[in-house]
């Protein structure tokens, strides 16, 4: 069963040290976390690095590979139906690009296919493991500016607000036989436009009211930015680990 | 229309995200100043985002194609908080976007620079030349018009680039004849769209859209950067073919003695192009801003 040992002894060796270094770094890992979730920050950074690395790599099935394992996990984890649909566009995207490539010239090149299917994939993943809030939170550690920081939390907050004002308004005109559809264009644009003029008119106002709010809360700008948890040791080392992991498969890629 | 994450090269996603970072540093500048002079600018101007940002993914009907597509809205972001805090609010946005599926976490600089750079300065300089000669709803609507038209002829060339680095120019317009059938009817509806908002925002809250102005050295100086850069892209367009244009020449009258192997050759060959043009760019804008005031006291 193991004849490959004593004919190449170097594989046997590289296979055994590698395995039980990892095993041994994997158990320090759960021990030292307790079983706690990456630090948010970290989770970021390691995902835009792995973009890059798949946007960099020269060969088609180390991207296909990463988006199979994470077909295989959203089906596992019963998301399947969330992860197609934030496929979509991405997907459509890619096809409209291989449309041109293949229009102008005779050669198809599938790897922007499975480049895009890889990043989308793996962007899909890190929202469905991390609250958009914990990432925003987590990024004053990155050294983006505090402002950016305080705009977004303030967005994140106020768009579904927002979205759920402007359909709310939309129902109501189509009560009103607002949205017929026997209307013409403009006039759809012109209901829609008005719904548009009022959401940013009460979006002023009501920014009055959150700063009032907020002075009472003894809120001042970039007050956030005093109250910085250090990283801890176990996301360091999971962050280098799974860097040097990364690093390691865009290395074999562009050797292959 | 929003790039992918996997499409563009390495050395254009950093140049997209180098130029981007300069007017995001821009934007930053002008909304922290504003801040400082009044906080309630903060909370203001992050709700007006969230709300272009909730409109600028509502789906509007499209005429001639019957079907319904997205505004860009960064036009609308631009006449209403200004252009350069709109780069930001547009970079924010498009950071949001990219957890939808929509763009990618590292082609936000290519995207800020179509959506938000060009699409809103686009937007506001055409808004701010008609505003004293048309009716506002007709020059809010240009706005929103020639904002989308930019946007996705920018798109098309930040692809061309990346992609089809050899023959820039035919790819250039293939992609933005791929674009043509969806997105130029989605410009006549983004014109209708912005001219009946503002026009909206106008009748019952005039304050809201005149509250930003910019001062007269940033119009001439975008104009000029819009007028020049025209006029190239004319040339581009004009020119097929022969694009070697004049540098041979210039580089004969001016160093007959030029060193093709000097350090400024071999940084652009390492770097790539435009990443030293990028550069060149930078370093002579910021000097000579930054020595502008002096300057002018002394002539």
């Amino acid at each position: 069963m193991l004849e490959w040992l004593p004919r190449d002894p170097l594989n046997g060796i590289v296979i055994s040290v590698t395995f039980f270094c990892s095993l041994i770094i994997g158990r320090y890992l759960k021990h030292r976390s307790g079983g706690k979730k990456i630090d948010p920050g970290v989770k970021f950074l390691l995902t835009f690095l792995l973009v890059i690395s798949v946007t960099m790599m020269k060969h088609w099935y180390f991207p296909m590979i990463l988006s199979a394992f994470c077909l295989i996990i959203a089906s596992k984890e019963k998301i399947l139906r969330y992860y197609s649909r934030n496929l979509i566009y991405p997907v459509i995207f890619s096809f409209f690009i291989l449309a041109i490539q293949t229009v102008s010239t005779s050669s198809i090149s599938y790897i922007i296919f499975a480049k895009v299917l890889a990043s989308s994939s793996i962007m899909i993943f890190l929202v469905l493991t991390t609250p958009r809030y914990d990432i925003l939170e987590s990024m004053s550690r990155l050294r983006i500016p505090q402002t950016i920081i305080e705009i977004s939390s303030f967005m994140e907050r106020y768009v579904r607000t927002f979205s759920d004002e402007g359909k709310t308004r939309k129902a109501a005109a189509e009560s009103r036989c607002g949205f017929r559809k026997n209307q013409s264009f403009l006039h759809k644009i012109k209901n829609l436009s008005f719904i548009g003029g009022i959401l940013i008119i009460s979006a002023f106002d009501r920014s009055d009211e959150v700063y009032r709010a907020m002075i009472s809360r003894a809120w001042r700008p970039h007050i956030q930015d005093q109250y910085r948890l250090p990283l801890s040791m176990s996301d360091k080392v999971a962050g280098i680990i799974l860097s040097s992991g990364i690093i390691g498969l865009s290395v074999i890629d562009r050797f292959l | 229309m929003h790039i992918s994450d996997g499409i563009l090269e390495t050395q254009w996603i950093l140049f997209w995200f180098l130029i981007s970072a300069i007017f995001i540093a821009v934007g930053l500048r002008i909304i922290n100043k504003r801040i400082r002079d009044e906080t309630a600018y903060l909370p203001r101007i992050s709700l007006i985002g969230a709300v272009v940002f909730v409109i600028s993914v509502w789906h509007i009907p499209v005429p001639v194609t019957g079907s319904s597509s997205h505004p860009v809205g960064t036009p609308l972001a631009a006449i209403i908080i200004g252009p350069f805090p709109a780069v930001v609010i547009s970079a924010i946005s498009l950071f949001f976007q990219a957890f939808i599926g929509h763009g990618g976490l590292t082609t936000i600089g290519a995207n800020t620079f179509s959506m938000g750079v060009m699409g809103a300065f686009t937007g506001y300089i055409v808004y701010r030349l008609l505003k004293n000669i048309t009716p506002l709803w007709f020059c809010a609507g240009m706005a929103g018009f020639a904002g989308s038209i930019i946007t996705y002829i920018t798109t098309a060339l930040q692809l061309a680039l990346s992609l089809n680095s050899q023959n820039v120019i035919k790819y250039w317009e293939l992609y933005s004849f791929g674009f043509i059938p969806t997105q130029m009817p989605l410009a006549f509806a983004e014109f209708a769209f912005t001219a009946y908002v503002v026009k909206y925002i106008s009748n019952i809250r005039n304050e809201i859209i005149d509250a930003e102005s910019m001062d007269r050295f940033t119009i001439t100086a975008l104009v000029l950067m819009v007028f020049i850069v025209s006029i190239i892209i004319t040339g581009v367009y004009t020119g097929k073919g022969d694009l070697s244009g004049i540098d041979g020449t210039i580089e004969a009258l001016a160093s007959p003695g030029l060193n093709p192997d000097g350090i400024g050759v071999r940084l652009m060959a390492r770097f790539g192009e435009p990443l030293g043009f990028a550069f060149v760019g930078i370093a002579g804008g910021l000097i000579t801003g930054y020595y502008w005031t002096g300057f002018r006291r002394e002539t």
